[in-house]
């Protein structure tokens, strides 16, 4: 997921997150470019997703990506997750409350560590150790029954690849080093 | 409030430039807060949201995340 330059970067980690999003949707995302190094990635509008049963759920998912030299690799670049929400919504508004919400959102409250909301407990923050995108597409599919856009043995290639790759490029999981 | 966009470079992504993600942030923060994307981020820079999360306020967060809102330069690396 390493680049030339900021931008390639960018790129090829948008790339990253939209093939493990194509598991669950067929949207890609939006992104934006608001400095050299600062990027931003999300769904416009929230991406229906349908599940076993028939029925319609919604994935609001925003990051914030900084971009910039990669310390293991002379002369590359990478992008470091700077903050991200993920949220499964009833319906497609973005202003509807969320069946559940994980957050990590380190400048712009109080609260800075990775968190989950739940519907079903309001006001709570349940902490969390960093959550990966590949452990909550897998959640969709495995406990709210949402369904695959693919066969079962290509989606969960995916998911193992990039969960690896997460695995080997993180520099924390569970608490950031500040 | 979906925008017209276009695609760029090689990431699948569909980029937007300055002026769709300013009425994007703008869309969103009437629809979440009831405001302007300008009244929002000059009152969230003068600590006026400072308290709002996503169970009193759904979409707050992804607005704040979408908003040019100032950003400490530390992020955790991946």
């Amino acid at each position: 997921m390493a680049g030339k330059n900021e931008k390639e970067a960018a790129d090829n980690f948008l790339r990253y997150l939209n093939e493990t999003l194509s598991c669950v949707t067929t949207q890609p995302l939006t992104a934006f470019q608001q400095s050299k190094k600062l990027y931003k990635a999300w769904f416009n509008p929230p991406a229906e997703l349908t599940t076993k049963s028939g029925a319609k759920l919604f994935l609001s998912f925003t990051q914030v990506l900084g971009a910039g030299p990669d310390p293991r690799a002379e002369g590359e670049f990478k992008v470091s997750t700077r903050e991200y929400s993920y949220r499964l919504l009833q319906r497609v508004d973005v202003a509807s409350r969320e069946i559940l919400a994980y957050h990590w959102h380190p400048n712009d409250s109080a609260l800075r560590d990775p968190h989950l909301h739940i519907a079903a407990v309001p006001r709570v923050h349940f902490p969390t150790s960093r959550v990966c995108l590949e452990d909550f597409v897998s959640m969709l599919i495995w406990y709210y029954g949402v369904r695959p856009k693919m066969k079962h043995s290509e989606w969960m290639t995916i998911v193992r690849k990039n969960k690896k790759a997460f695995d080997q490029m993180a520099t924390w999981k569970i608490q950031h080093p500040r | 409030m979906p925008v017209s966009t276009k695609k760029l470079g090689t990431s699948d992504a569909k980029w937007v430039n300055r002026r769709e993600m300013a009425t994007i942030v703008d869309a969103h923060a009437r629809r979440v807060l009831g405001v302007s994307g300008q009244v929002f981020i000059s009152k969230w820079k003068a600590g006026k949201y400072r308290k709002l999360d996503s169970d009193a306020c759904p979409g707050v967060i992804e607005l704040a995340l979408l908003a040019p809102l100032p950003r400490r330069a530390s992020g955790r690396k991946k």
